[in-house]
């Protein structure tokens, strides 16, 4: 499977799920919704890769978050890509946001989270495979989800922490990085 | 797009992506004058642990960026200490900046760089006929210079420890190749010396692409897609004029790829990184092309 199609992939199940859930109902009594998926779009700039996530809500004003991601690293005469996974665990502030629509969902506003994520990568060079990577990561972020319309789900965060890198064939000493990162996600609570 | 590398927020950016990193087990020899008639010609030793293998370690002179007129070597420590660490000795340099580094004097002092290197190869436990360019940005440019244009009059320094050939091999990540590509841009005109016009022979002369013939030593790119700074095509270029003569010459593109902001792949984030170079994959490329090239796995 090519990235592209695989990219189509991810989008598309996640339109179709977004899609066959109920609408939301506004003003009424009906139950908050408890899921949440959305497409990460920095992960998509440059065409070369997406994440999707998702959230489920299990106390109030606490979800639980699982990511996958799946990204190009490299190209030109060589070529990489980069598979990941994510989870991370949200706890809402206050449990409202300016803008929501949404009655009784109280998994808005300002949140705080902790994020562990793991990915690896297989480097080659034409049929040379080069080398393969493991990259794993922990970060604290904080951010604000805000639902403008319906169910769309709109979060800003940062996210402050580290990640090791190893090399797989132990050629090269593993390497601990600081991780400051800026995100965007947007996508549907159902 | 002009090179503004010298803002507060990219030194706290610098100091923050160097926090909690480092490889043990690398003997430093910290502040050594390559040439003692300026002050900003030193360099560090980075060792790897151990001693040396039968012809000495094969090494890395490291070349730090910043539009040729900021930053200084402390930019590359962590990429020396972890060359280091992967069995090359790392020679970390600093070099006049812009005005005092004008082109040529930046190149000389590089060239002067690495001729002090292999006179005190047998000292350090180097194997002087092994020894690399890496630099990144500005520096990406001045190791490439050294590798096309070593034997050019103008670039051979006349410090203490005399002239020399160029390197065995060179690794540029995001270095200015072709300076015609650039509009008249302050860092660019300052470093050269005149603008387009008044200059051209200078903008010429300064552009490792004007120098490419055959029998220069094998190259590897790497260079963000998105690169704001210097453009990839930098490298494409560079990369298809070496190979038209016949040299080696690789490039690794980060698909999404800047020159200080890139995708964190493995987070679906912006992350606000320094050099593009700093990817898991490119330092696999890296360390396999120098590998290849200058030899290191089979010394060890």
């Amino acid at each position: 499977m090519t990235l592209p199609s695989l990219v189509a992939a991810v989008l598309g199940l996640a339109t179709a799920t977004a899609a066959a859930q109920p609408a939301i109902n506004i003003g009424d009594t009906t139950a908050p919704p408890r899921h949440a998926v959305w497409l990460a779009v920095p992960s998509i700039d440059g065409s070369a890769g997406a994440e999707l996530g998702g959230e489920r809500g299990i106390a109030p004003r606490t979800g639980v978050v699982v990511a996958l991601s799946a990204r190009q690293t490299a190209a030109g005469d060589y070529d990489a890509l980069r598979l990941g996974v994510a989870g991370e665990y949200r706890w809402y502030w206050r449990g409202r946001a300016r803008w929501s629509q949404i009655d009784g969902l109280d998994r808005v506003g300002w949140f705080v989270g902790g994020r562990i994520d793991v990915a690896t990568s297989r480097l080659s060079m034409g049929e040379r495979h080069v080398g393969s990577t493991l990259v794993a990561g922990a970060r604290g972020e904080l951010g604000y989800r805000l639902t403008p319309w319906r169910g769309l789900a709109i979060t800003g965060l940062v996210g402050l922490g580290g990640a090791i890198e190893r090399d797989a064939a132990g050629r090269l000493p593993m390497q601990r990085n600081a991780v400051l990162g800026l995100g965007l996600d947007v996508g549907w609570m159902f | 797009m002009t090179f503004r590398p010298g803002r507060p927020w990219l030194l706290v950016l610098t100091l923050w992506t160097q926090v909690g990193t480092g490889c043990g087990d690398v003997e430093k020899i910290v502040a050594v004058s390559y040439d003692d008639r300026h002050t900003a010609t030193e360099l560090d030793v980075y060792l790897p642990a151990g001693p040396p293998p039968p012809g000495g370690w094969p090494a890395v002179l490291a070349i730090h960026g910043g539009g040729w007129s900021k930053f200084d070597r402390s930019s590359m420590a962590r990429a020396s200490e972890r060359l280091a660490g992967a069995g090359y000795a790392t020679v970390n340099i600093d070099y006049r900046l812009v005005p005092a580094g004008q082109y040529p004097a930046a190149v000389q002092d590089c060239l002067c760089a690495l001729a002090y290197t292999r006179a005190h190869a047998a000292e350090w436990g180097v194997d002087p006929a092994r020894i690399a360019t890496f630099g990144y940005s500005a520096g990406g440019h001045l190791a490439s210079m050294l590798g096309v244009a070593a034997g050019a009059a103008t670039h051979q320094p006349d410090c203490a420890a005399g002239v020399t050939g160029p390197p065995a091999a060179v690794v540029s990540g995001a270095g200015p190749q072709d300076l015609w590509l650039y509009p008249e841009v302050d860092e660019v005109v300052e470093f050269v010396g005149g603008g387009k016009v008044a200059a051209p022979e200078l903008w010429d002369a300064a552009s490792p692409i004007t120098h490419v013939a055959a029998g220069a030593p094998p190259f590897l790119f790497v260079h963000g897609e998105d690169d704001w700074f210097a453009g990839v095509e930098h490298s494409e270029h560079m990369r298809d004029a070496l190979a038209a003569v016949g040299t080696p010459a690789d490039l690794l593109t980060i698909p999404g790829g800047g020159h200080l902001i890139n995708r964190d792949a493995a987070a679906g984030r912006y992350d606000l990184v320094v050099v593009s170079t700093d990817t898991a994959e490119a330092w696999l490329a890296i360390v396999d092309f120098l590998d290849r090239t200058i030899g290191a796995r089979g010394v060890r």
